[in-house]
């Protein structure tokens, strides 16, 4: 199990105990918790550093220099005491489709475009009337969002949170009254999930709404659930929002 | 913002963290966090409390950094500490260089002694030689050294993994691993071999 999650019922909300998430449904607080090194299972299928080399054919150079261009991100390379000493291991499947990936863009992208490419959270801003013009949200979203900030331009952390709002709000999950609290969650939080996969949960009890963003520390994903009381109104994967809204920015900015 | 923003310490001071264009520290100074910067020069003493993010680092001094260092160049002449991890696309040192993380450079080049923790990058040549008299001081000490081409002299490491690796004399290593081709020098002690 990736991450423990207990779920206690108090009339006070608690104080966070000991970070990193803790919120508050009217009288339910939900404490979630989960300890570092047992969000990386021992028996996960891992490739050593030199397995990695033999298999793909990289040099060592190579492999460092990705890695200082970031792209490669610093926590895949896990180092584990062996009986030679100290290694390096890095997630197999990750690893490996990200050399597949960074081999095949290598061919006509510079390296720091591939950094920028496979970056987590694009540096990029999005003029608003944008996001309409390409049907990346719907107007009414823009609207609602031009009302609520005031903002003329958006980084990528508020754009997801304004496609995912547009989302559920078609998917009819939540209402305008409460477009608020994931733009809010999403804008201020999503920069340290961005990394890994990240579920969005919006609970609604007894008529009380709020969402929380749910991620293990490393691999293996992460699982909530709430007592009877507290629906569970929509879950969302963001990785899968995030690589999507990236693949739409893309396409918009080449059409210009 | 299009006025320069260059900072020139002679004497003793301090200089807060932030983005500079050139930062030249010529006397004993302080900077309070992380700069980011296209040259970074002290050519005096120096300790950065935080990390440092510029084009070209020159150190012709002493300088104690608490965080990393990135840079495309790095060139040391006198003194450098890092705390953290160290990453550029080209090092080259004379002169005495202690880095508690990693060294990360498409090239290393360093001559004189020292102490890091692990070194890797395509070309790493590492030259400490001493004359056999002298060999009792403090050489060079590293981890894991690994890298495309390796050239060791007078290295003292646990690990040294590459393509093509040099072994030079007064060097003592424990475990190699080489791909092509592993040279050794005669007075040079190699505990362990393989052709990986």
């Amino acid at each position: 199990m990736a991450a423990r999650f207990a779920l206690l019922h108090t009339a006070e909300p608690l104080q966070p105990l000991f970070s990193p998430l803790c919120f508050s449904v009217a009288n339910v607080t939900v404490l979630c918790y989960d300890t570092a090194r047992e969000a990386f299972p021992v028996d996960e299928d891992l490739i050593s550093k030199k397995e990695l080399l033999d298999l793909t054919g990289i040099s060592y150079g190579q492999l460092y220099r990705w890695k200082r261009k970031r792209l490669i991100p610093e926590d895949w390379f896990i180092r584990r005491s062996t009986f030679t000493g100290q290694e390096t291991f890095f997630p197999r499947d990750k690893i490996l489709a990200r050399i597949e990936l960074i081999r095949n863009m290598k061919e006509d992208l510079s390296l720091d475009e591939i950094a920028h490419r496979v970056s987590p959270v694009p540096d990029v801003t999005v003029p608003l009337d944008d996001l309409a013009k390409h049907h990346i949200v719907t107007q009414t979203t823009c609207e609602w969002c031009r009302a609520a900030s005031g903002q003329a331009t958006l980084v990528f952390a508020e754009v997801l949170a304004l496609s995912v709002i547009d989302e559920l709000i078609r998917g009819g999950h939540i209402a305008w009254g409460e477009a608020d609290i994931v733009w809010r969650a999403l804008r201020e939080h999503y920069a340290r999930f961005a990394e890994r996969p990240t579920t969005l949960v919006f609970v609604r009890k007894l008529g009380v709404s709020t969402c929380a963003m749910v991620a293990a520390r490393q691999e293996g994903g992460a699982d909530i659930e709430f007592e009877g009381e507290a629906h569970v109104v929509a879950r969302m994967d963001l990785t899968a929002a995030a690589e999507a809204l990236k693949l739409r920015l893309t396409e918009a900015g080449e059409r210009g | 913002m299009t006025e320069e923003r260059v900072v020139r310490l002679n004497g003793v001071g301090r200089l807060a963290g932030g983005r500079y264009d050139d930062v030249h520290i010529e006397g004993v100074g302080r900077i309070e966090g992380d700069v980011e910067c296209a040259t970074l020069s002290v050519s005096g003493k120096c300790q950065v409390r935080g990390r440092i993010r510029a084009a070209r680092v020159t150190i012709e001094g002493k300088c104690d950094v608490r965080g990393d260092i990135e840079a495309e160049s790095i060139q040391v002449s006198g003194w450098l500490t890092v705390r953290g991890n160290l990453a550029a696309d080209r090092l080259v040192g004379h002169g005495l260089l202690r880095v508690e993380g990693l060294v990360n450079a498409d090239e290393v080049d360093l001559r004189g002694p020292g102490r890091i923790r692990e070194v890797g990058g395509g070309r790493v040549s590492i030259d400490c030689h001493r004359p056999v008299w002298l060999r009792w001081l403090n050489g060079f000490r590293a981890d894991t050294v690994e890298g495309d081409d390796v050239r060791l002299v007078g290295v003292h490491a646990r690990w040294v993994r590459g393509d093509t690796i040099d072994i030079g004399s007064g060097c003592r290593v424990d475990r190699v691993e080489y791909r092509r081709h592993l040279r050794q020098a005669p007075d040079a002690v190699v505990r362990d071999a393989r052709q990986a």
